[in-house]
């Protein structure tokens, strides 16, 4: 083989470019990261779930195996970085990419697949440039504009929540994007306020069972955290903003009654490796000797934080928690160190995989009388943990999560489970090695907390298949009560959300 | 005597020839509500300062706002304009002082976190000019 790379990138993309945004679709790349990327992805097929997509997804219905219940109507939406490559040049890392809006509609024993990229002023950006003009989460491209805000780089890639009537795309360093439900229309930032607009909101959002909604933003720049309060029909009641010293990377948070807590990872911000030319995520730095850092607020006095700290580890996501008497219980998803943010996630955009510790779930006890943080690690390797949308911030018996079993040489997971993180008691149904497992959610049936259906999509990497399955959340281990799938194969995605008919 | 008159007459003209339109183009307005308002320094004295600027205006905002700065002596100009959506008379910003009104700036000049230096915004002005602004 003595085709030189150029070409030899050039013969793989082939038709595959052809539909893409903006006049001029990537054919040639001298980009080593796409260059990598190519290079693996004959031998790697779980590479297909990264490749990425260049336009909109036209609707297609779903071939359903088994019976859909009676009762499950409405739309399962997920949300995730979907464009990772434009003109030749690929995004550095997973979270990099542009958001697209993916909306399976389960009505009349029927599912029906589309999707749609969120128009923010980036996507727009790059698209009418035909190459990336703005800076990621973590890649700057050569001679990028400068950013006058966050939202000029904000992807809106991240997660979905329905609230107050309106459906938002959400990413974390800016505003939320209002995607209309129907059409999966752009219609423009959220400001909650004069003061607030353009300020980041996180994508977990917390929904108290009274509808009333929660949420942060860090904004790392000022070192600031903002907290919001916003009422059930979707008017902000309160929002306030906060000095916190060594700012971290905090993508979730957690509710109870009457408190909110934070875990603030020791992967810390800082300003001047930005200002430096830093990528956003490699302008944090691993100070381990901060250990895990816990921030809880009572939802009454949110000027008086009380401060708690766990050994140093990594959070990404955290599920639920209660007040237990002057006890705060929590789960979260902790792995020991930053790797997977900050090199793992970077390698599979280049078709690699590397084996290091995946996250566990972590049972937390925060003893606010005693002024002491503990925690329990559970055996199993999982992540995007869910509840009962009935039980948030309150005690619950019943954490989903995707699990990782037996995944082999490659990234992602295999199965999903159910756990009690009380009694530790646990069931699972494993997809296979083959079938790289999304997150999926809990759908309310019954009156208990627990009963309900676990719904959530997958990519079947042997028959190059999405699948969306439902199980009976209660015996997950019987496999799905139903389960569609539609020959294209979509960009593994991040939060879902399932919204009723 | 005539050589003097010849120069007089001659520095007249030319003061006269020295004197320009600045024409301004803006786009990408979020809507059509409000006013352009845009400020014009010369020479990088006072730049973004109140009451520094050579001339100011404002325009209804349009798809395509235009704003025409008449009689600027040749030199070294650059302009600051947003778009005041709301019409309160002043760039609304959130509480971490990043505006949530569209700006721009001549040469579509952009600052990191903050408004660019008068350099990077500045243009010549040494005959009748039109340039545009993409607010931002």
């Amino acid at each position: 083989m003595t085709m030189p790379r150029r070409d030899f990138v050039k013969t793989v993309l082939g038709g595959s470019a052809a539909l893409a945004f903006g006049a001029h679709a990537a054919e040639t790349t001298s980009d080593p990261v796409f260059a990598a990327f190519l290079a693996e992805r004959a031998r790697s097929p779980w590479t297909m779930g990264f490749a990425g997509l260049q336009a909109d997804v036209e609707p297609m219905v779903l071939q359903v195996e088994g019976k859909l219940p009676a009762g499950l109507n409405g739309a399962f939406f997920r949300n995730g970085p979907a464009r990772h490559q434009l003109g030749g040049m690929r995004y550095h890392h997973w979270f990099d990419g542009d958001g697209l809006v993916q909306k399976y509609q389960i009505a009349g024993g029927r599912i029906t697949h589309r999707g749609r990229f969120v128009r923010t002023d980036k996507f727009v950006a790059d698209s009418a440039a035909g190459r990336f003009v703005r800076a990621a989460f973590d890649t700057n491209p050569p001679g990028a504009q400068p950013v006058g805000s966050p939202d000029a780089i904000n992807v809106a890639n991240t997660s979905v929540v329905d609230h107050g009537g309106e459906l938002l795309a959400l990413w974390e360093g800016g505003s939320a994007t209002r995607v209309d439900a129907d059409t999966l229309e752009t219609k423009g930032f959220k400001a909650w306020s004069d003061d607030y607009a353009g300020m980041p909101f996180s994508a977990h959002p917390k929904i108290e069972p009274d509808g009333t909604m929660w949420n942060f933003g860090v904004f790392s720049m000022r070192s600031m955290l903002s907290i919001y309060r916003i009422k059930p029909d979707g008017e902000l009641a309160q929002a306030v903003t906060m000095a916190v010293p060594k700012i971290a990377m905090v993508h979730d948070f957690v509710v109870t009654e009457r408190h909110l807590v934070l875990l603030l990872p020791p992967l810390v911000f800082d300003a001047e490796r930005a200002k430096a030319g830093q990528t956003f995520l490699h302008s944090h730095v691993w100070q381990p000797e901060l250990g895990l850092r816990v921030l809880v607020l009572a939802k009454d006095a949110l000027d008086k934080p009380q401060w708690f700290t766990l050994p140093a580890g990594f959070v990404f996501h955290l599920g639920n928690a209660w007040e237990d008497g002057s006890t705060i219980r929590l789960d979260c998803m902790r792995a020991p160190d930053a790797w997977q943010a900050m090199s793992g996630l970077e390698q599979v955009m280049q078709g690699r995989f590397v084996d290091h510790e995946f996250a566990r779930p972590m049972v937390v006890e925060i003893d606010l009388a005693a002024g002491r943080a503990r925690q329990n690690a559970l055996p199993h390797f999982a992540e995007f943990p869910r509840v009962d949308p009935r039980v948030v911030g309150r005690r619950y018996r019943a954490l989903f999560a995707a699990e990782r079993v037996d995944a082999g040489e490659r990234p992602g997971y295999d199965a999903v489970m159910r756990v009690d993180p009380e009694t530790g008691r646990h069931q699972r149904y494993r997809y296979g090695a083959d079938v790289m497992v999304e997150e999926h959610v809990f759908v309310p049936r019954g009156p208990r907390e627990g009963d309900g259906w676990l719904v959530g999509s997958a990519l079947d990497l042997k028959r190059r298949q999405m699948l969306l399955s439902v199980f009976d959340a209660e015996h997950l281990a019987d496999g799905p009560l139903a389960q569609g799938r539609m020959d294209r194969v979509m960009p593994l995605g991040l939060h879902a959300i399932f919204v009723p008919a | 005597m005539k050589t003097f008159a010849i120069v007089a007459a001659l520095s007249v003209a030319s003061a006269v020839a020295t004197a320009h339109d600045l024409r301004v183009e803006v786009l990408n307005a979020r809507s059509s509500n409000g006013y352009v308002a845009a400020a014009v320094y010369a020479d990088g004295k006072g730049w973004l300062q109140d009451g520094q600027a050579v001339q100011v205006g404002r325009v209804a905002a349009a798809d395509k706002s235009v704003l025409l700065f008449a009689n600027l002596p040749a030199g070294h100009y650059a302009v600051s304009l947003f778009h005041d959506e709301n019409g309160n008379g002043r760039l609304d910003k959130n509480v971490m002082g990043i505006p949530t009104e569209r700006y721009g700036f001549s040469r579509d000049a952009r600052g990191p976190m903050g408004p660019p230096a008068f350099a990077d915004a500045a243009v010549d002005v040494d005959a009748d000019t039109t340039i545009t602004v993409h607010l931002q």
